[in-house]
């Protein structure tokens, strides 16, 4: 850590230097008057003169001014001014008031730096606390899901503890992440989501680590979205940046506060189909113990066959004969049975947090505890969460302070495996709880047929093949676990080195420890003979930042600020596995309880190093200009490509302000601004050199020599790798009108990437299957909207409304010559694509072959012949997506109701077609005794007479007949996000007792949801991702039931 | 003010110029080139080259009727998608590898490597041009080359022919070290047979194209007498019984032989054949299947086709639904009904070559380890199939030696092969208790069985037909080798006379493959073709001429 030791030195060096006194010196303090918070940056001026300095982070400042008396302004944005006369005073201490005129917000942008919004060049939402405390959601990012424009939210599931994705203006890279940069109290966040393998490997129930966090432990947040607002964040803030300030690291002056919080939810899978009653499993109307439901009507058979007991059919006899009572059972009833209805079960989730808040003289504290136990909606899924975190703000000399704050977090998360799936037991052998309840036969008995042998516990269901593992049977002995200590921690010294000269020092490190655990024991029909695979993953990063910060009011109209500063981030990932299969004792779980392990480890390092600086001219108060840029060196790339620079800058007009007789009761406020970023994207480590791909134990000959092999790694290295370019413009117009009633932000932007740093598969014949290389440019475009404003407001009455759009357009603008089409993610032959000229991410998959008119052509036995060639089946990116809020209070009520819209976006659907193909819910409840012909022509050109039946039609053409073009839907979706009524019982009431206030809230999230252009049966939620936390979208491989949530929460200050 | 800035530069910038911490581009977790071990990377070679082989076998096996094809029209039953592993295999796996090996080995004289590698790319070469055509080769391998051209076929063949000819050269040569050897145990007198037999079968499949070429070819490889002919110098790839770490079971064994069952069905015209192609049972089909039952279903629900008719396209006489009323229990060709719960009920993959069960009657559901515990091989190039090869071409190209000959020794090879494969495995104890129990003298039946196909060539009339009796006997004894299979199914036309499609109009056969969607949707010089009735160079044949 040589520059860190640098910058110690530097930072020892500069103390003692003081401001040369002039004739008198002033000090004092400016706070809030609200508060009583610091006030850094105000301007504080003798009148009539260029004599001035701003206020140092604690809200202090020392001025030298001449003998004689004169006049202080102090001023501040958003505040109003204030003129002191001197007199003799040499300590003179103010408290601003808010300018309720102006109205004008500060706000967190890049590096901590506090800047009044008029100013910005550029878009930042803020979040308040209050839109993300005493959610149902443990999940901070979930909670956000609608209230910023431009940032999209997508969670892989409803499961407890599962991945989230979030995009900000889009994907802006084919294979690099997509992923924000999360910042916490002022140091970047490890949010990976560290999955074991990929979504055919279980990998979408991996937890996304911002899971961490505890939403009810924040302070503020805000999002920073374009290139323009990131660019100090180097090429980790290309995604757009989450600013996250923990109520311990926010280093307010507060007086002492206890603050409790209690809130208790129930957990409810929200997307049940709704099943029609009338058929049976079988096949070809025929009644049967089949995966398929397409058998015969209740009401004309009684019996299958002979009417054995499913159990007393298995072919496999040491199963068989673990059930003598079933084997002589005659008339077991073919009849329907609730299987799916009642798998799922109602989960409570519990939420405390205790925070305790105070100051003296020269040091504030703020510590907190929250404890979250969450269960899922399926046996077996819980999250436990505890989080202890404490900060301090001391002052440590007259021109220091530190601003520090510790985190602990534990997390701890359960789950059933889940797994990708098509409709027919799960991919790639991996199992999944999910992949066979759903579409269970109606006839089935789930929920009363034993799921487990008495003798040595295997899985048992009702095929005679005992081919499909039981549901209840991997709920209860299948789990995966992630347990997580996590710590991060921060130190802010911040320094005067002289009047208007700060300097700070930032250090943090974000370190933690995840144990994930699969545990699967024998008797199960993926991993037969067992298996136990452990991950130890220990991620550390390492981050300072040193800060050389300049003010200075050059005259009444014109000041001036600028920093300089520089980084260094080091990330450490390391993950030990050990991979155990064949069980000896049943239940155990224990490596040495395997007869085979297999133990791999890997580690990857990272070191970035940036030098930045930043300049920002503020003329008259309406006009701005900022100017911003960084280096960065980067480790990932080899020496050549290594270094790059990029610059940013931006203007914010302010006409009401220049021309004061703009303003009016109409308009009180218009704001322009304009901006143009740069970043670059540095891609993942080691992709710049082939390696070969060793296996120890290869293979073993039939005389038990084991041998090992070596071969060349199917990833062909690419030493010209580069880092791929971002260009970003964005134009946007704020306003305030009707007497600051309505608030309105617009912003525009088109972002470039160039040299797409691609993460290709190639073509085998090259003799490598994949490559990065950098290709190509994808542009996004779009709009964001944001209008707030008060419908009504009389007397205690208020009817507050928001509306957030955003629409963002994604185009490949062009690939390369090396390469036609990029594979995103997915398989090569359904999955998300880059073609040049089209919407990023299209889903190309198999459809039907059609003639030269475009009528699909069937084959020889009436049924639909495939095209060879994958075709585009859709565009999965949404084309706006809109939220409405509306919050009606009445004295101390709120009523509040989040509606969100989504307009259009492509799904590939395996839980709809599976749900269709098997012929299990109502939209399925036809005239199945009747045959079909399919619309569309014969081979020889003839339109299609060919009758098939309804298993035909439903299995073995359209949903299960190999062509995903009958799987896809437009993901069109209305949901009433959220709802909540809460209530502040009057400071008069709470007079006589020791309480400060008290809040009753009763909330819900995900009440209500309905895909449009989905059958309606299927209650599919649009709200899931298969395909895990990544660059590729629009999949549901029977992954995500989402989950609904009710309940209320009580908090109470002391 | 000045001064602290420039201080700060000063520490700034010092700090990163010393920085060097970011020389981090060697990954840590894996092997470098110049750790390369040519020990090593051959083994991933051979053991590749057994997936390759598999991955090939497959769908030849269930296009001639020699596994169930599990899709009703051709059209439809591989999508380009199908192939994609073969491919990546072929390309990315094995060709890539012989690529860096070849270099590093002939540098350290260790010529059995270079040589062995040099077969194994010839094979597989060979083997693309069979499945799908023109394929890419010259351009291909190439880190500079994303979208590799195809080449003719006919030059992908004359390649796999020089590497043929520069292995023997390399095995000619004296070498300073022997491999591990998975298929020889580094005999170099075995590889030059093998060799020598992989140009015979190259020689042999060119013969609609340039008759001449394949006899002197062929009359070289015969005078030569270098060919493959005991049954140590087999051409096989044998697996053995480890369940994980590493998983060292033969493919299908692995597929099928499970708690839950599943995995191939067989085809009800092969084992028709094998139970009553003849007026005996074949000796070898209870090596060749194992049965699970012994009586026939009668529940719809196992079986869809029991109650339903000799299809009105099925010339009378054709099996259809069951081969026997004994409990083999198969499916028809390009039968594409779900999969009802039958995984402990259908006929498994029995001793040979799977290293399964030997169907002794017991009709125990297969399970996890039973049998030969997946000890079988892969029959890549065997001594009978030299012997039907010769048989072929002695009859059509008039090379040296007696068709009728040929055919008796390839017949009675086969026989030998199953037999001693089968009782080395630890199923032979099961094998030789059943044989005393039954009074079976297997050697005898083999007499018979071979007396009466001489019997069936003598009365062939023409060389169409007893080319036919010789290909059908090729056909019986290469079970588990799709791949010389659908050569021999597209070059001669024999067996004649297959069980129909199920579906009266099943589109034309598979001639060649679609090109895998890993190479038609990458790589920018590929053209998908239209229709899988494409013919290979070598398939002269008319259009239609197979079904």
């Amino acid at each position: 850590m040589r520059i860190s030791y640098l910058l110690c030195l530097l930072v020892l060096t500069a103390f003692g230097t003081g401001a040369v006194a002039q004739d008198r010196t002033i000090t004092g303090k400016v706070t809030a008057a609200d508060d009583g918070s610091p006030l850094p940056g105000v301007s504080v001026l003798l009148e009539g003169t260029s004599t001035g300095t701003t206020t140092n982070n604690a809200g202090e400042y020392a001025l030298a001014v001449p003998n004689g008396s004169g006049t202080l302004v102090f001023s501040f944005v958003g505040f109003a001014a204030q003129a002191t006369p001197i007199d003799n005073r040499t300590v003179i201490n103010v408290k601003m008031a808010p300018d309720s005129k102006l109205l004008t917000e500060v706000v967190v942008t890049a590096q901590g730096i506090v800047r009044e919004k008029r100013a910005l060049g550029f878009a930042v939402t803020t979040v308040d606390r209050k839109m993300v405390e005493q959610r149902p959601e443990a999940d901070l990012a979930r909670v956000l899901q609608g209230k910023v424009p431009g940032v999209n939210i997508t969670s892989t599931g409803g499961i407890s503890g599962s991945g989230t994705n979030i995009t900000i203006r889009g994907y802006s890279s084919i294979s690099g992440s997509v992923q924000p940069l999360w910042v916490v109290d002022g140091v970047p966040f490890n949010s990976a989501t560290n999955s074991r393998g990929n979504f055919q490997e279980g990998g979408t129930v991996a937890a996304s680590r911002f899971l961490d966090i505890d939403p009810n432990n924040i302070e503020s947040m805000s999002v920073l979205k374009g290139l323009a607002a990131t660019v100090l964040y180097g090429d980790q803030g290309r995604n757009g940046v989450i600013l996250v300030t923990t109520k311990n690291g926010n280093g307010k002056m507060r007086p002492a506060t206890v603050t409790l919080t209690q809130s208790l939810f129930n957990n409810k899978i929200a997307s049940m189909p709704r099943f029609q009653d009338n058929w049976g499993g079988g096949f070809q109307n025929n009644p049967g113990f089949f995966f398929s439901n397409w058998g015969e009507r209740f009401d004309r058979v009684s019996v299958v066959g002979t009417g054995l007991h499913p159990y007393a059919s298995l072919q496999n006899a040491s199963i068989r004969n673990q059930f003598p009572e079933f084997l002589n059972v005659t008339g077991y009833p073919y009849k329907l049975f609730e299987g799916p209805e009642n798998f799922f079960k109602t989960g409570l989730i519990s939420n405390s947090n205790l925070n305790l808040s105070g100051a003296t003289e020269r040091i504030g504290y703020n510590a907190s505890v929250g404890y979250t136990n969450e269960q899922g909606f399926v046996e077996n899924n819980t999250l436990k969460r505890l989080n202890v975190g404490v900060g301090f703000n001391a002052k440590v000399s007259k021109k220091a302070t530190l601003i520090t704050s510790f985190n602990f977090s534990n997390t701890d998360q359960k789950s059933p495996p889940i797994n990708a799936g098509t409709g027919n037991n799960t991919l790639n052998g991996f199992p999944s709880v999910f992949a066979n309840v759903f579409f269970t036969p109606r006839s089935v008995d789930l929920m009363g047929l034993p799921f487990e042998t008495p003798l040595d516990n295997r899985s048992v269901y009702f095929r005679s093949g005992n081919d499909i593992p039981n549901p209840r049977w991997i709920t209860k002995y299948y789990s995966t676990t992630g347990v997580t200590d996590r710590f991060f921690g921060t130190a802010t010294l911040n320094v005067d080195l002289m009047p208007n000269l700060v300097l700070t020092y930032r250090s943090g490190v974000d370190t933690y420890n995840e144990q994930q655990e699969y545990k699967f024991p024998k008797g199960g029909v993926d991993f037969q003979t067992g298996g136990y695979f452990t991950s130890n993953i220990k991620n550390t990063i390492l981050n300072n930042d040193v800060i050389l910060a300049y003010n200075k009011p050059l005259s009444d109209r014109l000041t001036v600020a600028g920093r300089v500063g520089a980084n260094l981030r080091n990330d450490r990932f390391r993950i030990d596995r050990i991979n155990s299969v064949n069980q000896l004792t049943f239940g155990l779980m224990r490596h040495n309880n395997f007869t085979d392990n297999v133990a791999s480890n890997f580690t990857q390092e990272e070191t970035r190093t940036g030098i930045y600086g930043d300049v920002t001219v503020d003329y008259g108060n309406y006009l701005y200009l900022n100017l911003a840029g960084r280096n960065d060196w980067t480790s990932t790339v080899e020496k050549e490509n290594r270094r790059i620079f990029y610059p940013s800058g931006s203007v914010s007009f302010v006409p009401t302000a220049a021309f004061p007789s703009l303003a009016s009761t109409t308009l009180n406020f218009l704001k322009f601004r304009a901006g143009i970023g740069t970043s670059a994207g540095f891609p993942t480590p080691y992709n710049t050199r082939s390696v070969l791909n060793q296996v120890a134990r290869g293979f073993m000959d039939p005389a038990g020599t084991v041998i090992t092999t070596q071969s060349v790694d199917n990833v062909l290295g690419n030493p010209n790798l580069k880092p791929e370019l971002q260009t970003e413009l964005e134009a946007g117009v704020e306003a305030k009108l009707l007497n600051n009633r309505l608030n309105v932000d617009l912003t525009v932007y088109r972002r470039e990437t160039r040299n797409l740093i691609t993460s290709t598969p190639i073509d085998p014949a090259t003799g490598y299957t994949s490559t990065t290389i950098n290709i190509g440019k994808l542009r996004n475009s779009g709009i964001e909207l944001g209008v707030n404003g008060t419908v009504l407001r009389a007397g205690d009455f208020a009817w507050d409304v928001t509306l957030n759009y955003d629409r963002n357009v994604p185009l490949v603008v062009e690939l390369s010559d090396a390469l036609k089409e990029v594979v995103v993610a997915g398989f090569t032959n359904l999955g998300n694509f880059a073609i040049a000229g089209r919407p990023f991410n299209v889903i190309k998959g198999i459809a039907a072959l059609r003639d030269a008119n475009g009528n699909r052509i069937v084959g020889g036995n009436g049924q639909y012949l495939a095209d060879p060639v994958i075709r585009e089946l859709g565009d999965p990116n949404p084309k706006f997506r809109t939220t409405l809020i509306n919050s009606v209070s009445w004295k101390g009520f709120t009523l509040s109701a989040q509606m969100d819209y989504r307009h259009g976006g492509a799904i590939y659907s395996a839980t709809a077609g599976t749900l269709l193909g098997r012929g299990v819910v109502e939209d399925t409840d036809f005239d199945r005794d009747n045959t079909y012909i399919l619309p569309g022509v014969k081979q020889d050109g003839q339109p299609n007479d060919i009758q098939i039946t309804a298993s035909d039609v439903g299995f073995n053409v359209l949903y299960f007949g190999g062509m995903d073009e009958f799987r896809v839907w437009d993901g069109s979706t209305i949901r009433l996000r959220e709802a909540s009524l809460s209530y502040n019982i009057p400071a008069k009431v709470l007079q006589k007792t020791f309480f400060k206030g008290a809040t009753l809230i009763l909330n819900g999230s995900n009440l209500w949801f309905k895909a449009l252009y989905f059958p309606p049966s299927i209650n599919f939620d649009t709200d899931v991702l298969s395909l895990g936390v990544g660059n590729g979208f629009g999949f549901d491989y029977l992954t995500g039931p989402s989950s609904r949530r009710l309940g209320g929460t009580i908090k109470l200050t002391f | 003010m000045k001064k602290y800035i420039n201080l700060f530069l000063l520490a700034g910038t010092l700090s990163v110029a010393t920085s060097c911490k970011l020389d981090l581009l060697d990954n840590p977790n894996a092997v470098t080139f110049s750790n390369a071990d040519p020990n090593f990377l051959l083994n991933r070679i051979e053991v590749d080259f057994a997936a390759f082989f598999n991955g090939v076998s497959d769908p030849g096996l269930r296009l001639t009727r020699m596994l169930n094809q599990g899709s009703s029209l051709y059209q439809n039953a591989y999508s380009p998608q199908n192939l994609d592993g073969t491919w990546t295999t072929a390309y990315a796996g094995i060709l890539t590898d012989v690529k860096t090996l070849i270099p590093i080995a002939e540098s350290a004289n260790l010529h059995i490597h270079a040589g062995a590698a040099r077969m194994m790319r010839a094979y597989v070469l060979m083997t693309l041009v069979d499945m799908f055509g023109d394929v890419p080769n010259s351009k291909a391998l190439d880190a500079a080359e994303f979208n590799p051209a195809v080449d003719k076929g006919a030059d992908v063949y004359a390649a796999a022919l020089k590497d043929l000819d520069d292995a023997l050269a390399s095995f000619g040569k004296t070498s300073l070290g022997t491999p591990t050897d998975l298929f020889f145990k580094a005999s170099t007198d075995s590889w030059i047979r093998a060799a020598n037999s992989l140009k015979l079968k190259l020689l042999l499949n060119r013969r609609l194209v340039d008759a001449a070429g394949s006899k002197s070819g062929i009359d070289a490889l015969v005078s030569g007498n270098r060919l493959i002919s005991t049954n140590a110098q087999n051409l096989v790839f044998r697996y053995g019984s480890n369940l994980a770490n590493p998983d060292n079971r033969h493919p299908r064994y692995a597929g099928q032989y499970s708690a839950t069952g599943g995995g191939d069905y067989q085809s009800n015209s092969y084992m028709f054949e094998f139970i009553q192609g003849k007026s005996m049972p074949d000796p070898r089909l209870r090596y060749y299947f194992y049965r699970q039952v012994l009586a026939n279903s009668k529940d719809v629900n196992e079986i869809r086709c029991i109650n339903q008719q000799l299809p009105a396209h099925y010339p009378v006489g054709t099996v259809f639904c069951f081969p026997s009323q004994v409990g083999y229990w198969g499916r028809d060709h390009l039968d594409s009904q779900g999969i009802p719960p039958d995984g402990l009920r259908r006929t498994a993959w029995g001793v040979y070559p799977a290293g399964g069960r030997f169907d002794n009657n017991q009709a125990a559901p297969v399970a996890l380890g039973v049998g030969a515990g997946g000890a079988g091989l892969h029959p890549i190039l065997m001594g009978s199939f030299v012997d039907f090869m010769l048989a072929e071409s002695a009859l059509i190209l008039g090379t040296a030696g007696n068709p009728k000959a040929y055919l008796e020794s390839g017949v009675r090879k086969s026989m030998a092969d199953v037999r001693t494969y089968s009782l080395a495995t630890s199923e032979g104890s099961v094998i030789t208790a059943w044989e005393t129990a039954q009074k079976i003298n297997y050697a005898a039946d083999v007499d018979a069985y071979v007396a009466e196909v001489l019997k069936l060539y003598d009365a062939a009339p023409t060389p169409t037909e007893k080319l036919d009796v010789i290909i059908k006997e090729y056909w019986l004894a290469a079970h588990g080798n799709g791949i010389e299979a659908y050569n021999f199914y597209r070059r001669t036309g024999s067996p004649r006379n297959q069980q129909p499609a199920l579906e009266a109009n099943p589109g034309e056969f598979i001639r060649s493959f679609f090109y895998p969607s890993v190479y038609a949707n990458r790589n920018s010089t590929a053209v998908q073709k239209t229709s899988v009735a494409t013919q290979v160079f070598w398939d002269t044949n008319p259009k239609g001429f197979i079904k």
